[in-house]
């Protein structure tokens, strides 16, 4: 699909509705992208509290400005589950699936150089150009250069780019496994640490970075609400968007996001589960729906 | 306040189906598709000529003359609707509106000399309004510009914002309109156009090509956001709050949209709530 449909966040009318990830998939690897994500074992020697917080932001669309904030891209979007997209790709930003120009005056005049050269996206869970040592500080160096110029987004906190940094240097490759599956539990998962992650930059004096990662937990209220498609579950979608509302217009307070998050796993997240196989999270229900997307044609 | 009605066709698919019909030389299907275009989107020039030129197609001149007049009023650089226009008015026998069309385009040679790139077709022009005038029959009038395809029209489009991001807001507006042509009326093409209108102070064309979009897609969270904008910049501040009204009711799961119109009238200097 093209970047013009990720910028409006509006399909035209009367065309079928596509789940957001689809913006940014190559034609043929929708199944592969909605069902599975490449396997990442975290490295436990590094403090896992931090590395929830980085994660959580790893897939915040906040953290960014400018097109990118638009089209609700996050570092997530090419670096799937921390590692790499192969199938990402958006016209104009691409040129084979998995590559992108992110010297495009596109996301930012501070990185532009007004040619289309676009780069294979890196697997995080490789040792790549930039010293990942602590000592060194260059990963949060690079990684502040990424949010703030290359994508225009707001100045992060350090304690942003500290988790930010924890969860790059956990991702790893997992011995046994190539892929796992992209479920509701995956969903489930960032919007917890998202939430809880909320609370962790409140305590640290961040109220811009907890604002950022309730927008991020409603942005993944919406996620799950796409792929509970069909009128069977429209009860379910009416509370996850009760949930959102809520969410949205609750004090940035230590007790009372918890007090949502216990909420929302009491009276909302079991639904979710028990529905699961009825929702577009279940291959053949989007196989199904794949199907009619493509216009009825296997 | 802004509408929410869906219009009854896709006027991005009708052009489509439109252009293929064209090609196709299927002008009855053609005049169908672009008469549900222009239903919605009255200001996108490129239907409006091809509507035209479809009825040329079947010989139906006195019927091509008002797409073409309306094509060339939206947008009056447009050489092939201004030729098409004056090739109709000689074959319904009105030779001096055809005439004056012609001395128009003669005027416009002149005015951008030999030189100027559009100058072989505007001289083309020229030749197929004199064979006209002079009976002969008409020649192929179908439009000089490429319509290229959807793959082409997304990499037109991320140069077009890229251009708007470093502030050459002209060439933008120039790649967008190119891409109407092979695009039809898609509403983020048309929130752009309004976008850059905008910044060049064109305050009044930023406005119709927002509501060209609105009219297209109801719900198009850019384009409620940026009209909401210019509502602001134009000192209507409540028009501006009806336009959030609708990008929140829309944005249940939250909107970059919502939030930066929502800052926008808080840095107008009130309270939005």
């Amino acid at each position: 699909m093209g970047l013009s449909a990720a910028l409006s966040a509006a399909p035209p009318p009367r065309t079928a509705p596509a789940l957001l990830a689809l913006t940014w998939t190559a034609p043929g690897r929708e199944r592969a992208v909605l069902l599975e994500q490449p396997a990442t074992c975290l490295n436990p020697a590094v403090a896992p509290a931090q590395v929830r917080l980085g994660q959580a932001l790893f897939n915040a669309p906040d953290l960014f400005g400018g097109q990118a904030a638009r089209a609700a891209l996050n570092c997530a979007s090419c670096h799937s589950n921390g590692r790499r997209n192969p199938a990402f790709f958006l016209s104009g930003i691409s040129g084979e699936p998995g590559s992108a120009d992110v010297s495009s005056s596109f996301f930012s005049l501070a990185r532009t150089n007004r040619q289309f050269d676009p780069v294979a996206i890196p697997d995080l869970a490789l040792p790549g150009k930039i010293d990942r040592a602590p000592a060194s500080g260059a990963l949060e160096r690079f990684i502040r250069g990424l949010i703030v110029e290359e994508f225009t987004g707001r100045e992060p906190g350090a304690g942003q780019i500290a988790a930010l940094a924890s969860y790059v240097r956990a991702i790893g490759p997992c011995p046994a496994r190539a892929t796992e599956p992209r479920a509701l539990s995956s969903d489930l998962q960032l919007l917890n640490a998202s939430v809880a992650g909320a609370v962790t930059l409140l305590d640290q004096q961040d109220p811009a970075g907890a604002a950022v990662l309730i927008k991020a937990a409603r942005f993944r209220l919406g996620l799950i609400d796409e792929r509970m498609a069909g009128p069977k579950l429209a009860k379910l979608r009416r509370a996850l968007l009760t949930a959102s509302l809520g969410l949205a217009q609750l004090p940035l307070q230590r007790t009372r996001l918890a007090a949502w998050l216990a909420t929302f796993d009491r009276d909302v997240a079991p639904s979710l589960v028990r529905s699961e196989r009825q929702s577009l999270y279940d291959p053949r229900q989007l196989d199904r729906w794949l199907i009619d997307l493509q216009g009825g044609k296997k | 306040m802004p509408s929410t009605s869906a219009p009854a066709y896709d006027p991005v698919v009708e052009y489509r189906t439109g252009i293929a019909a064209f090609e196709a030389k299927d002008y009855k299907k053609a005049v169908n598709a672009f008469k549900h275009v222009i239903a919605v989107v009255p200001s996108h020039a490129p239907a409006q000529y091809l509507l035209g030129a479809s009825l040329m197609g079947m010989a139906d001149f006195k019927r091509a003359i008002k797409p073409l007049e309306a094509a060339v009023k939206a947008d009056s650089s447009m050489i092939d609707a201004q030729r098409a226009l004056a090739v109709s008015y000689a074959r319904q026998g009105d030779t001096a509106k055809a005439t004056a069309r012609r001395d128009a385009l003669v005027a416009r040679k002149t005015a951008c000399a030999a030189t100027c790139p559009a100058a072989a077709q505007i001289d083309a022009a020229i030749a197929a309004v004199n064979a006209a005038l002079a009976g002969g029959a008409p020649q192929a009038l179908g439009p000089t510009q490429s319509l290229r395809s959807l793959a082409a029209v997304d990499v037109t489009y991320v140069d077009a914002v890229s251009l708007i991001n470093e502030g050459r807001y002209e060439p933008a507006i120039a790649l967008l309109e190119a891409a109407l042509w092979s695009a039809g009326p898609h509403p983020d093409l048309l929130t752009y156009l309004g976008y850059a209108n905008r910044k060049l102070g064109n305050y009044g064309i930023a406005g119709s090509w927002y509501r060209a979009a609105l009219a297209v897609a109801p719900n198009h969270r850019g384009a409620l956001e940026y009209y909401g904008e210019l509502k602001l910049q134009r000192g209507d501040r409540r028009g501006a709050l009806a336009y959030l009204a609708r990008l929140e009711q829309l944005c249940g799961f939250g909107c970059v949209q919502a939030d930066a119109l929502r800052v926008q009238i808080a840095e107008a200097g009130q309270s939005v709530s």
